[in-house]
């Protein structure tokens, strides 16, 4: 059929195909471009008679299109591997990431497929680190008591995103690479504190070299300190450089036990080890490895004369959990 | 023999993440035995070459399918019994999917297709544990689609797992009618292969369509081709050499003295044969001892000849007891060497299945059982890990670790080992490089 095709089509696009690229060299730059199927490749540069770029816009539609189609026929099959991704805006007071003096801004999300080999793939934790990002710009809600805001889901996906939306992007992505593709859930961290100064601190476990903000387990965790002395704290730069050190650790702390509360058991049935303040501190390393977290955040808060010292709040999401099994 | 094993990637409903590993852990636990018992088991054949092949490929593009199509095809020639789809699909367990077919291209060797449903993860878990090991792998690639970005990651895990050479089958061709593409779909899957450090040149590539050859219809693309793909495991891929082939080694767990005779070390022969009269060498824990194996015995009875999985006592010329204990091995001379510093691949136990609660960073000291070798190992994150200072492993992790033994032990590149502190297996893993 498609032979029928090109004998009838204008000479122009004859002498196109034969003398400068064979349909198969074609269809291979535009897989390289856009990973799209070869069946689909294929039948942009029919549709188009041959034309690359206009092929490449023709895929580039069709894309979104059959993501959508391929989307409505897997969306029942079980997709809970993934990845989570964070993403910090402004780490706050005395932080290195953004401004510098606040305030705190950070999101955190759980983009998840049917298989680990995708979630392995650039394309999956690219998206991934995208949208993390994309929810990090969003505008806190003023007067929200807590600290952390869950963020609807399905009104997240309209969000723009690229040349399109959060929603287009995960189309574009099921076509070319064939599995169901959810995001799961998503948290803005935006907090306001007229007494205390803030900052977050976060970590991802078994992040990629090349995507070192998405992994399988993430934390974001929000510190807050008050002292009278808050500007001379700000130059210098011993304290800043050991509270961020302090605040990797107490991150990764949070990531690597299993941990649900700051001070006291969240439920009467878990373990103490789920409750903070009272693990050893092993992720800090050193010979203080082995002393309670508040113990030793109660030595640094004496050794630097702070008025108070504190994990305010924090969320760790793994990568599956929250779905029934 | 060979064995197919398909490796669904992650199947609603039967692999979620955690329903996957506790089934798998018992297999690990006891691999060691296991495989050895099993060897022992199949003597009767042990003149068949056996291997493992992995089928390996995107949810759709066919490798269930295939597996029925490979059983219809050879049940045809009476070397197998047809198994359908769906009894492949829903079967819940590993052994459940097995099946044996005679390949209908050499009398001497048997196809064992066996159907696993595995996460990377756990493909990882039984590469280091040695627990279904593969020694091939069938790349399913549909021809409507080509390779996808999955492609990569499905040839970079069958190179961490160790597997050296893949056959390609594209399946799905009679959804494409233009000779071109299919070409195209060979070119790329040749340049992938290549840039994964396999031989895309001379790769086999199969195209047909498994559907047609399960139908029953269009044998130019059916039947014909799943033969042609039986053929090329059975003439490209490479068998592993066997126990029995490799130089001798024996484990020793006890030593005792018996008067007027000498000295007597008691094991399992791990591999190889030795015979009454042999040059050995006792290696390991800072000590290399030459000698003669002057008597070989096993039930109270004296043999000439002790073979892989025999369990024996090893009668040494002129050693003392003192000389020899527990942990070292003894070889055949020079077939291995004693090491320190290696770089390995190991998976991290969780609580559930034994394992710990927390997590270690750089530096833990747990722990190395090697064989019969109890030795403290240092571990730290392999070098070059970014940040490995701020690192940590969690339960359930696997990591490539640089392990430091406190007293060097008989080992090479395949060795495994598991991890234990305070009596409980924290960790499992392989041997990848030596350092040492």
């Amino acid at each position: 059929m498609f032979k029928l095709f090109t004998q009838s089509c204008a000479p122009r696009s004859l002498h196109r195909l034969y003398s400068t690229k064979t349909t198969v060299q074609l269809v291979a730059e535009l897989r390289k471009l856009t990973n799209a199927p070869i069946i689909k490749a294929r039948q942009a540069l029919t549709e188009t008679n041959n034309d690359f770029d206009a092929a490449l816009k023709w895929l580039e539609k069709d894309l979104l299109a059959s993501g959508l189609a391929k989307a409505e026929k897997i969306k029942d099959r079980t997709a809970s591997e993934g990845l989570v991704s964070v993403s910090v805006l402004d780490g706050g007071f005395g932080s290195r990431i953004g401004s510098g003096v606040g305030p705190v801004k950070a999101a955190i999300i759980e983009l998840n497929c049917e298989s680990d080999f995708v979630s392995r793939t650039d394309e999956f934790s690219r998206l991934a680190a995208d949208i993390a990002q994309t929810v990090a710009q969003m505008a806190g809600q003023q007067g929200s008591a807590s600290n952390f805001t869950a963020l609807d889901v399905a009104s997240l996906l309209e969000t723009p995103l690229k040349s399109g939306t959060i929603h287009s992007s995960i189309m574009d992505l099921i076509a070319r690479i064939g599995e169901n593709i959810t995001l799961r859930r998503a948290a803005l961290l935006a907090p306001t504190s007229a007494e205390s100064k803030l900052r977050v601190g976060s970590y991802v476990h078994n992040a990629a070299p090349a995507f070192p903000t998405s992994g399988r387990v993430g934390v974001l965790s929000l510190l807050s300190l008050r002292s009278p002395r808050l500007s001379d704290l700000l130059k210098d730069d011993v304290f800043l450089t050991d509270t961020q050190k302090l605040e990797r650790a107490l991150a990764r702390q949070t990531a690597g036990f299993l941990t649900r509360a700051i001070r006291e058991k969240a439920h009467e049935e878990d373990d103490l080890e789920t409750v903070l303040y009272q693990q050893p501190f092993a992720m800090l390393g050193g010979e203080k490895a082995g002393l309670p977290v508040r113990q030793v955040l109660d030595e640094w808060q004496k050794q630097w004369e702070l008025e108070e010292f504190e994990v305010a709040d924090f969320v760790r999401w793994e990568v599956g959990e929250s779905q029934s099994k | 023999m060979i064995r197919i094993a398909v490796c669904k990637a992650a199947l609603p409903n039967l692999a979620s993440f955690s329903s996957a590993l506790p089934r798998s852990l018992p297999r690990t636990a006891l691999s060691l035995n296991l495989f050895a018992r099993r060897g022992y088991a199949e003597a009767y054949n042990r003149t068949k070459p056996h291997m493992n092949i992995g089928t390996i490929g995107h949810v759709d593009h066919g490798k269930t399918t295939l597996t029925a199509a490979i059983t219809k095809v050879l049940a045809e020639s009476g070397g197998a019994t047809f198994t359908g789809y769906d009894q492949i699909d829903k079967a819940p367990e590993e052994k459940a999917r097995g099946i044996t077919i005679n390949s209908a291209t050499s009398s001497t060797k048997l196809l064992r297709v066996t159907m696993v449903t595995l996460t990377v993860l756990d493909m990882l878990i039984n590469m280091i544990t040695g627990a279904a090991q593969m020694d091939g792998a069938i790349i399913v690639v549909s021809a409507t689609d080509g390779q996808m970005p999955q492609t990569r990651e499905h040839l970079l895990l069958a190179r961490q797992v160790g597997i050296k050479k893949l056959v390609v089958f594209i399946n799905k061709v009679d959804m494409i009618s233009d000779p071109e593409m299919l070409e195209l779909v060979d070119m790329e899957i040749r340049d992938l292969l290549s840039t994964y450090n396999f031989d895309g040149e001379n790769t086999p590539i199969v195209m047909g369509s498994a559907l047609a050859a399960l139908d029953g219809r269009n044998d130019d693309i059916g039947s014909t081709k799943i033969k042609e793909l039986v053929k090329a495991c059975d003439e490209w891929l490479e068998l592993p050499q066997r126990d029995l082939e490799k130089p001798f080694l024996l484990a020793v767990e006890d030593v005792f003295s018996i008067s007027g005779r000498g000295t007597v070390a008691t094991g399992r022969v791990e591999r190889g044969t030795a015979l009454k009269g042999t040059e050995v060498e006792i290696l390991g824990l800072g000590d290399s001892i030459k000698t003669t194996l002057t008597g070989i015995e096993m039930f109270h009875k004296e043999l000439d000849r002790a073979e892989a999985g025999d369990n024996m006592g090893a009668l040494l010329r002129g050693v003392k007891r003192e000389q020899i204990r527990r942990g070292q091995v003894i070889i055949e001379p020079g077939s291995m060497k004693a090491h320190k510093k290696f770089r390995a691949q190991v998976y991290i136990l969780t609580k559930d299945e034994g394992g710990r609660y927390t997590p270690f960073m750089q530096g833990y000291r747990p722990q190395l059982f090697l064989r019969t070798a109890d030795v403290t190992v240092t571990l730290n994150f392999a070098e070059g890990t970014p940040d490995a200072a701020e690192k940590m492993a969690m339960p359930g992790d696997n990591v490539e670790l640089d392990c430091e033994l406190y007293f060097d032990l008989a080992l090479e590149v395949g060795s495994r080992f598991t991890l234990r502190e305070a009596n409980r297996t924290i960790g499992t893993g392989v041997v990848t490089k030596i350092l040492e």
